[in-house]
């Protein structure tokens, strides 16, 4: 009887071995004299693909353990979440935290300075992908568009117009990418079902495509931003200080206007759309118009890290809406939890610092960083489907089981 | 009697299948009107046709004396018509308050800007909202469950969440599909007294039910459906002795055939 499993497990691994033979364990040497191949072992190959498939695979691995046994063993409040409301709910506490988080830009090295910028940028996205996926349940699978559309925007208006003030980068961004969003979403939102899904990735192949090609947006090698609209240093503050301080309180700013919408009637309303969109239209919530506010406010918060990433970094590229950078964004939200804001803003810190790090230590790794963002997309699913901040839905599901 | 609700000529077709044909009722302020009827017989896809959720064929659905029918569900809630699902279909993720919080979605003035400032008016709004949910809750008798997950109620709670939060929304007239599916006795004893309590406030209630003793004791008229037509209507006296109902029910007998 318990033969069986084990001598399935052994053909799985044997047949493993048998597909992933001509690309991993042998090695196909033509002999151009005599025109035949001579076939040979050649496990360099393989040694090579597994050290950086089994550290992943680790990673991975580690990470849905310590949310699974966090889970299972940690404080049984849901502490992140609890903090987050607390955060979110005090404007005092609020300042403070802004404050102390300024404060460490006085300490930290220029280089960290900026890991922690982009790591701020990135939780912005989060947390804006998180508006449609997580609250109004609309999949999205090309947000680093709007990301771009942001960056583009304000990089753009610098270009034509010196004098205008670095600040303005964010409304810019917000309402270019909202409005870009509002005119994606509204053929596609009347529907139901996931056609968001594929317009959007549509929408975003599109816009690279345009973005390379277009003389007024550089083409391959991106606009630079004119050196008096970047971020730029401030009596003793320098400019990485300036800009890491500028993140935060934006950060913050955006964290705390969608902690508001959430906890608001719109936000019930978002969700009610998600749980059930037959019983919430008949709840007096006109659907449509609520997920293209959804779609739009979502586009229009990821502009803002957009146009201050293009404020910040100086220029803009098209390499911003790529696929891979809206498979990152949305990594960060399930690793983090769907539907958990303390969740996406903690997605975003791991994945955006673990493969960095990493690549620093480890340089060969950053060529399979998609294979990495895999192998903890499916640990997740399998060990903790609910995120590292799992929302207190999931909780109730494995107490109900107990 | 106020008339609160008047369908006319009520008809939809899928393909061939004529699910509803020319199907007319009243509804009364405070009155329970149940439509009954073997499966199949139509009710939901009425209750479908009524709420907008399907557009009509032909016919007429008028609420409070206002054209509902070509109306989007949500237009239709706001007209003050609401209902129920024969398939319960609460919000399972959110609690049993935010659920009927829900309901006062159309209920409370428009104000994202202020919701993001949390001005005073937006807090004063949130407030009321509240409020009355609690007391609807209250209503239902689930004010005790008011924090716990829609989806770990008990099911004859959750039915009661389901009327709970259809009346957040200031309902005219009430459809019920199934209010007592599955429930035991002492559940549908229950259900039968929150259904008369909300006739009592005015609210015109419709009720699809198969529960023959909960029809009998709330209706104050009954219709029959068979086939998607209108087959009999009247007091649950005249239903009962009705021989083409219970010719519907129970199937001709022999000799009738002759």
């Amino acid at each position: 009887m318990s033969k069986s499993p084990l001598a399935t497990r052994l053909a799985v691994i044997a047949g493993l071995l048998v597909l992933t033979a001509p690309f991993l364990w042998t090695k196909l040497d033509p002999d151009f004299n005599t025109g035949f191949v001579s076939l040979s072992l050649a496990p360099s190959n393989a040694i090579q693909f597994l050290s950086v498939v089994l550290p992943a695979a680790v990673v991975g691995w580690l990470l849905a353990g310590i949310g699974f046994l966090w889970g299972r063993f940690g404080p049984t409040k849901p502490v992140i979440a609890t903090g987050s409301q607390k955060l979110f709910e005090s404007p005092r506490l609020l300042v403070a935290t802004c404050a102390v988080l300024a404060g460490f830009g006085f300490f930290m090295s220029a280089k960290f300075l900026s890991l922690g910028t982009f790591v701020c940028i990135h939780m912005m996205l989060a947390i804006g992908l998180n508006v449609t996926i997580g609250f109004t349940g609309l999949l999205v699978l090309g947000y680093a568009a709007f990301y771009a559309t942001g960056a583009y925007a304000f990089a753009l208006v610098a270009h034509a117009c010196p004098w205008f003030p670095t600040w303005a980068a964010l409304p810019v961004g917000f309402l270019v990418a909202a409005s870009t969003g509002f005119l994606v979403g509204l053929p596609c939102l009347r529907l139901r079902g996931d056609y968001l899904a594929i317009v959007t990735l549509g929408f975003a192949e599109a816009l690279r495509e345009l973005l390379r090609n277009l003389p007024q947006t550089g083409g391959d090698m991106g606009l630079l931003v004119p050196t008096s609209a970047r971020i730029q240093s401030l009596g003793p503050v320098g400019q990485a200080q300036a800009s890491w301080i500028a993140a935060v309180a934006v950060t913050l700013f955006v964290g705390l206007v969608i902690h508001r919408l959430y906890h608001s009637r719109i936000g019930r309303a978002w969700i009610a759309i998600r749980e059930d969109e037959t019983a919430a239209a008949m709840m007096g919530i006109p659907v449509v118009r609520l997920k293209l506010l959804a779609f739009s406010v979502s586009a229009g918060i990821a502009g803002v890290p957009g146009a201050f990433f293009a404020g910040f970094a100086g220029f803009v590229d098209p390499s911003t809406a790529t696929f891979e950078q809206s498979v990152l964004i949305l990594a960060m939200v399930i690793l983090g939890g769907i539907g958990s804001l303390p969740g996406s803003i903690l997605g975003a810190l791991v994945l955006y610092l673990v493969p960095t790090l990493l690549r620093d230590w480890f340089p060969a790794i950053s060529d399979y960083r998609l294979l990495f963002f895999g192998a903890i997309l499916v640990a997740m699913m399998l060990f903790r489907p609910q995120g590292l901040c799992g929302s207190p839905r999931h909780k109730l599901e494995l107490e109900g089981k107990s | 009697m106020t008339l609160v609700l008047k369908a006319t000529g009520v008809t939809k077709s899928f393909g061939g299948l004529k699910a509803v044909q020319n199907v007319s009722i009243e509804a009364h302020a405070g009155q329970v009107l149940s439509i009954i009827g073997p499966n199949g017989a139509g009710k939901t896809t009425f209750f479908n046709c009524l709420s907008g959720i399907y557009p009509l064929d032909s016919g007429t659905v008028e609420l409070a004396g206002k054209r509902i029918n070509g109306l989007a569900p949500h237009q239709v809630s706001r007209a003050g018509l609401s209902r129920s699902f024969q398939n319960i279909r609460l919000f399972p993720e959110m609690t049993v308050l935010q659920n009927v919080l829900v309901g006062r979605f159309s209920r409370s003035p428009r104000q994202i800007l202020a919701s993001v400032l949390r001005t005073r008016s937006w807090r004063r709004e949130e407030d009321k909202a509240l409020a009355r949910s609690k007391e609807l809750l209250e209503f239902a008798g689930l004010s005790a469950r008011a924090q716990a997950w829609a989806r770990a109620l008990p099911y004859g709670l959750q039915r009661r969440l389901e009327v709970a939060r259809a009346l957040a929304t200031d309902p005219k007239i009430l459809l019920l599909d199934e209010p007592g599916a599955g429930m035991n006795p002492q559940e549908i004893g229950e259900m039968m007294g929150l259904v008369k309590s909300i006739a009592n406030l005015g609210i015109a209630v419709v009720v699809i039910e198969h529960h023959m003793k909960l029809v009998m004791e709330i209706s104050d008229r009954i219709v029959v459906l068979d086939h998607g037509e209108h087959l009999a209507e009247g007091t649950p006296e005249e239903v009962r002795r009705n021989p083409r109902v219970v010719e519907a029910y129970l199937g001709r007998s022999e000799d009738q055939h002759g």
